[in-house]
């Protein structure tokens, strides 16, 4: 189970841009084929941002509680992050998740908002 | 004189500053002086963001004078903490939130349908000026150059299309701009409000010229303007005489048309109606005669590398007369 893995990597970490990245990269020609071929068409792409972006923002916020559980707490400056042990990697690649998933949550969310906003391709 | 003075008068220089600032938000291309429902959204949405701009500044300035100069030393983790959180993260996060969502509002309404029985106007982006094309309901077209009549009042389609370069039609005291992409047609639609007289500009840098343009709109009451679109339609006055005679003979018809000769060149402005245009050259100079006779003696040096070449070498008494002639196509 991925959550209590321990094991440090950087899948986790690059996890959440990947997500948003896949998620831009699938709303963004979705809608505008959609919308090119046919004005009438927004019914459809409309679906298609409003699945893809739940699932996006599940996904992300699937690796921000695995990196929330890792970090052991909130994580400060005066953390010694760079110790050079497997400990301090750890909590190390779980926080920078944790704050990649964040960012990418409302990279997500302003990206899908335009399908909520609009009801024509005009 | 004391430093007090001395403040005040920084202080009038402010204020004077700031009321000339504000003078040059006027004029007939200024979007802060709308003449359309969109550019009247777009000011509004300028002026809230400025105020927020404002109190934003006010409030990051006040934070950073108390962290610096009022409370120096450490302060406490927790509002640190907070401070950082609050204003680095979450109010950004938020503010920005509430912008694009009413952002995407004004963009659905300023993107709502032209009327349908409305004229529509084809704008074609050339070598450095503006091919106007009035598109009647009926398929009918009325071609002009270089000034764009609207009717106030009325939701006005126009199609932006080039066969050349990038261009980008922008007459910012009535609406929003948009670029003039080859190879497509981008529909832009317009609501003038308030009748009068603006300026535009190719806003995309296409060439050596693309400074000079420019284009003259003249927004007027709906029966203005279906009077005036009836002049346009007709072909040009009668009687060229002596000044068509030059036109033609110095080749100028291969390029310009004048509806109703035999003058139908495509390659340039079509001219059945110049005179009744507000610039020449694409807004390069006030359309007058003397700036007429300057324009077509010294194309070159006034619009470089524009398709038209100077025609320096025809004698004053041709010249007088083809100006003459030109000036009278009203």
């Amino acid at each position: 189970m991925i959550f209590r893995d321990t094991k440090a990597t950087l899948w986790t970490v690059v996890a959440p841009p990947s997500v948003w990245a896949l998620h831009f990269l699938t709303v963004y020609p979705t809608a505008a084929v959609i919308c090119a071929k046919s004005a009438d068409g927004i019914g459809t792409a409309r679906l298609v941002v409003f699945v893809a972006t739940v699932t996006a923002l599940f996904a992300i916020l699937l690796a921000g509680v695995w990196g929330w559980r890792h970090s052991g707490g909130v994580v400060t400056a005066d953390d010694p992050l760079d110790d050079g042990n497997r400990d301090s990697r750890q909590r190390f690649l779980a926080n920078a998740t944790l704050l990649l998933a964040g960012l990418s949550f409302v990279a997500v969310l302003f990206t899908g908002l335009p399908g909520l906003a609009f009801g024509t391709c005009r | 004189m004391g430093r007090g003075s001395k403040r005040r008068r920084g202080g009038g220089a402010t204020v004077l500053a700031s009321a000339l600032s504000l003078v040059a938000c006027e004029g007939p291309q200024s979007a802060l002086d709308p003449g359309g429902h969109g550019a009247a959204q777009l000011a509004g949405l300028f002026w809230v963001m400025l105020a927020a701009a404002g109190v934003l500044w006010v409030v990051v300035v006040a934070i950073a004078v108390v962290a610096v100069r009022l409370r120096p030393g450490e302060h406490r983790r927790r509002t640190a903490t907070f401070l950082m959180l609050g204003g680095g993260v979450v109010v950004p996060t938020v503010l920005l939130a509430a912008l694009l969502w009413h952002g995407l509002g004004l963009m659905r309404d300023l993107r709502q349908p032209a009327d349908p029985a409305a004229v529509a106007v084809r704008v074609d982006g050339e070598l450095w000026w503006w091919r106007i094309t009035y598109l009647f309901p009926d398929g009918s077209t009325v071609e002009s150059a270089n000034e764009v009549r609207l009717p106030v009042g009325e939701r006005v389609r126009l199609d932006l299309a080039s066969q050349n370069v990038i261009h980008s039609f922008w007459l910012p005291s009535i609406g929003g701009k948009m670029d003039l992409i080859p190879g497509r047609t981008n529909e832009l639609v317009l609501e003038p409000t308030k009748a009068g007289d603006y300026r535009g500009q190719c806003a995309e840098y296409c060439g050596p010229a693309h400074a000079l343009m420019a284009f003259s709109t003249e927004v007027m009451p709906k029966e203005s303007f279906a009077r005036w679109l009836d002049a346009e339609a007709k072909p040009a006055a009668e009687g060229g005489g002596a000044g068509l005679d030059t036109f033609l003979a110095y080749g100028c018809g291969a390029c310009h048309s004048i509806r109703g000769t035999s003058a139908n060149g495509r390659i340039g402005p079509d001219l059945t109606h110049v005179a009744s245009r507000a610039t020449l050259g694409a807004g390069t100079l006030p359309n007058a005669p003397d700036n007429l006779r300057l324009w077509i003696g010294h194309t070159q040096d006034l619009k470089p590398d524009v398709r038209m070449p100077s025609f320096g070498m025809i004698p004053d008494a041709d010249m007088t007369a083809l100006v003459a002639y030109l000036e009278g196509l009203k």
